[in-house]
């Protein structure tokens, strides 16, 4: 199962963002591969229809849950509809690293 | 002035924008006929999956009535499409999504049951400690 998390830098050290379709990085996590690599939003700046380009970047790479702190109303419409999880982290404290471990702990 | 319309509760959005129609014959047309995602579940949920219009009105949150008129409009659209060769576009309706959402008491984050099965987990560290989530 691949996580995609929503990231400020690409540290495990470091928050997830607010912004969705906005974020700096995503974390990408293979629960089965246990690998993670940050990826660069290549839509950052796009000044609409960011988040849609993130869905369509993440669902080509077999994401099947995106972690953030923040969701916007049309992305929870799209996301639901290509059946891909959302999880909103709502401890401001909550880094990467936790996430993880906390995905981990599951399977 | 009218009442206005309760929302419609819809499944999925449908997976395409809309159709077009393949090698018009006569003059060439650009014309389209516009479909709302409410029409659109009615005629998933009525035709594809073989639902009664009293089922299928209950899923979507309106009275049996009201879908039944729904309905019509979706059967007249499809086949003004059908037969004047136009495309159709999926757009617009007082609709909204079908989420459940829900709060883990231990990791404190929401998410959505997005596989829609019965007895869900925390989809981030699988507790079974879940609370409804309301907005």
């Amino acid at each position: 199962m691949k996580y995609a998390i929503t990231s400020i830098k690409d540290s495990v050290k470091s928050n997830c963002s607010s912004h969705f379709g906005r974020s700096e990085y995503f974390a990408i996590y293979d629960t089965e591969e246990k690998t993670l690599k940050f990826i660069k939003n290549p839509f950052q700046n796009l000044p609409k229809r960011a988040g849609p380009s993130v869905v369509k970047l993440l669902s080509s790479m077999n994401v099947q849950i995106v972690v953030s702190a923040e969701f916007g109303e049309r992305i929870k419409n799209i996301l639901e509809s290509l059946k891909i999880g959302m999880i909103i982290i709502s401890d401001p404290n909550k880094t990467i690293e936790k996430i993880i471990s906390s995905i981990d702990n599951k399977h | 002035m009218a009442r206005p319309k309760n929302l419609r509760r819809i499944d999925t959005h449908p997976l395409v924008k809309g159709y077009k129609p393949i090698d018009f014959i006569g003059n060439k047309q650009h014309s389209l006929v516009i479909i709302n995602l409410e029409e659109y579940e009615s005629i998933r949920l009525c035709d594809y999956e073989s639902k009664s219009q009293e089922e299928a009105a209950l899923l979507m949150g309106v009275s049996r009535p009201t879908f039944t008129r729904i309905y019509a409009y979706a059967r007249k659209k499809v086949a003004e499409a059908f037969t004047e060769g136009k495309g159709i576009v999926f757009e617009g309706g007082r609709v909204f999504l079908d989420s459940d959402w829900y709060t883990c008491g231990d990791c404190k984050s929401s998410f959505n049951n997005y596989l829609h099965i019965t007895n869900p987990t925390c989809t981030l560290c699988g507790s079974t400690n879940i609370n409804s989530y309301e907005e």
